[in-house]
């Protein structure tokens, strides 16, 4: 179980990172993110949305609606040139994270 | 017997009547519900508890609309304008109807030389009665019965309908004000100027400012009761949902 504000600010990176790959819709990017997670991290399903608008809201990325080949219409997302420079953006601020607290984590000898 | 297509509609209803969606966000939030529904089906649970989880996982609907209506604020904004403007044209159509109910009568009254003292009582049981018949038509708009009807027309906000309607209604209430007015039944009150001079009017009159006053206490208990009981029906709606 994460903090609220642990899911909110990973949400970004998260969804651009799986819309880097092919564009998608809700229900498969929640999908995704439970089984790369191995069902660890919990979304409440319906939040997924506000987020997804907030993003289009700030042209990272564009949606067009679709329907599938069992005829259900699904409003797929698509990741745009601004939307890669975000991720790329994350992924440094991300990392910086990560291999800090690695490095504490790991070689305690750094901080003495 | 649990009807999956009728919850999902209901489930889709309390959307529509929260102002922080827009219909392209039910629309998506549908479509994540069914598509969820599909998959547990498929995994073995039946119709009921796949509805159950489904609408469990999507989160609660309180919740929800906290997230969209940061997001939708101006279509809140025009919901809530739209019904506003009903408001005013139905008040407008009610005025109209007392008027015309109320010269009618005094035709009716001076024609076969009615004593109009008793006829005033007739009068104010039609006005009555179309005040009362207004309160339960918008009783009836919070009913459950009536979100099933509003799916049936079809009838939902977006950006065009809302233009549409309103343009549509505002055209209609305008013409008919004027032929009203105009053409209409507003030349039956000359005969009240007749009764005026006769003594019997003044009778009338003391009678028709106590009618008026009692008219009033009955209008705003009504608007009391409207009031109270959609608060209720909301409070209900709201711990139901809490409950899912």
């Amino acid at each position: 179980m994460q903090s609220k504000d642990l899911v909110a600010a990973s949400a970004k990176p998260l969804i651009l990172s799986i819309l880097l790959y092919k564009e998608s819709y809700g229900y498969e990017i929640i999908q995704t993110v439970k089984k790369l997670s191995g069902g660890n991290m919990e979304w409440t399903d319906g939040m997924l949305y506000p987020i997804l608008h907030r993003l289009e809201a700030q042209d990272l990325i564009e949606s067009t609606w679709k329907t599938s080949d069992e005829g259900r219409k699904r409003k797929y997302y698509k990741i745009k040139k601004e939307g890669k420079t975000a991720l790329s953006a994350e992924q440094k601020q991300w990392n910086l994270v990560n291999t800090t607290l690695n490095r504490i984590w790991e070689d305690k000898s750094c901080l003495t | 017997m649990f009807d999956l297509n009728n919850n999902i509609l209901n489930w889709k209803q309390n959307l529509k009547f929260n102002d922080s969606f827009t219909n392209e966000n039910i629309d998506e939030l549908e479509n994540h519900l069914a598509e969820q529904i599909e998959y547990l089906r498929k995994s073995g649970l039946n119709d009921e508890e796949a509805f159950w989880v489904a609408q469990k996982r999507i989160g609660c609907i309180n919740t929800l609309s906290n997230e969209f209506e940061k997001l939708n604020i101006w279509e809140g904004i025009k919901k809530r304008l739209f019904w506003m403007i009903i408001g005013f044209i139905a008040l407008g159509i009610i005025t109209h109807i007392i008027n015309i109910i109320n010269s009618l009568s005094y035709a009716v009254c001076i024609y076969f030389d009615i004593n109009l003292l008793t006829w005033t009582y007739v009068i104010y049981a039609l006005q009555i009665s179309a005040i009362v018949l207004m309160f339960s038509f918008v009783a009836w708009l919070f009913t459950e019965k009536s979100k099933f009807f509003f799916n049936k027309v079809n009838f939902h906000f977006n950006e065009g309908s809302f233009l549409k309607y309103f343009s549509f209604s505002s055209v209609i209430i305008f013409i008919s004000i004027i032929f009203m007015s105009i053409y209409g039944l507003n030349w039956l009150s000359v005969w009240r100027k007749y009764y005026v001079q006769t003594e019997i009017y003044r009778e009338h009159i003391t009678l028709i400012s106590q009618f008026n006053y009692a008219s009033w206490i009955i209008s705003i208990i009504m608007v009391f009761i409207v009031f109270f009981f959609g608060y209720k029906n909301l409070k209900k709606e709201n711990s139901n949902l809490h409950a899912a």
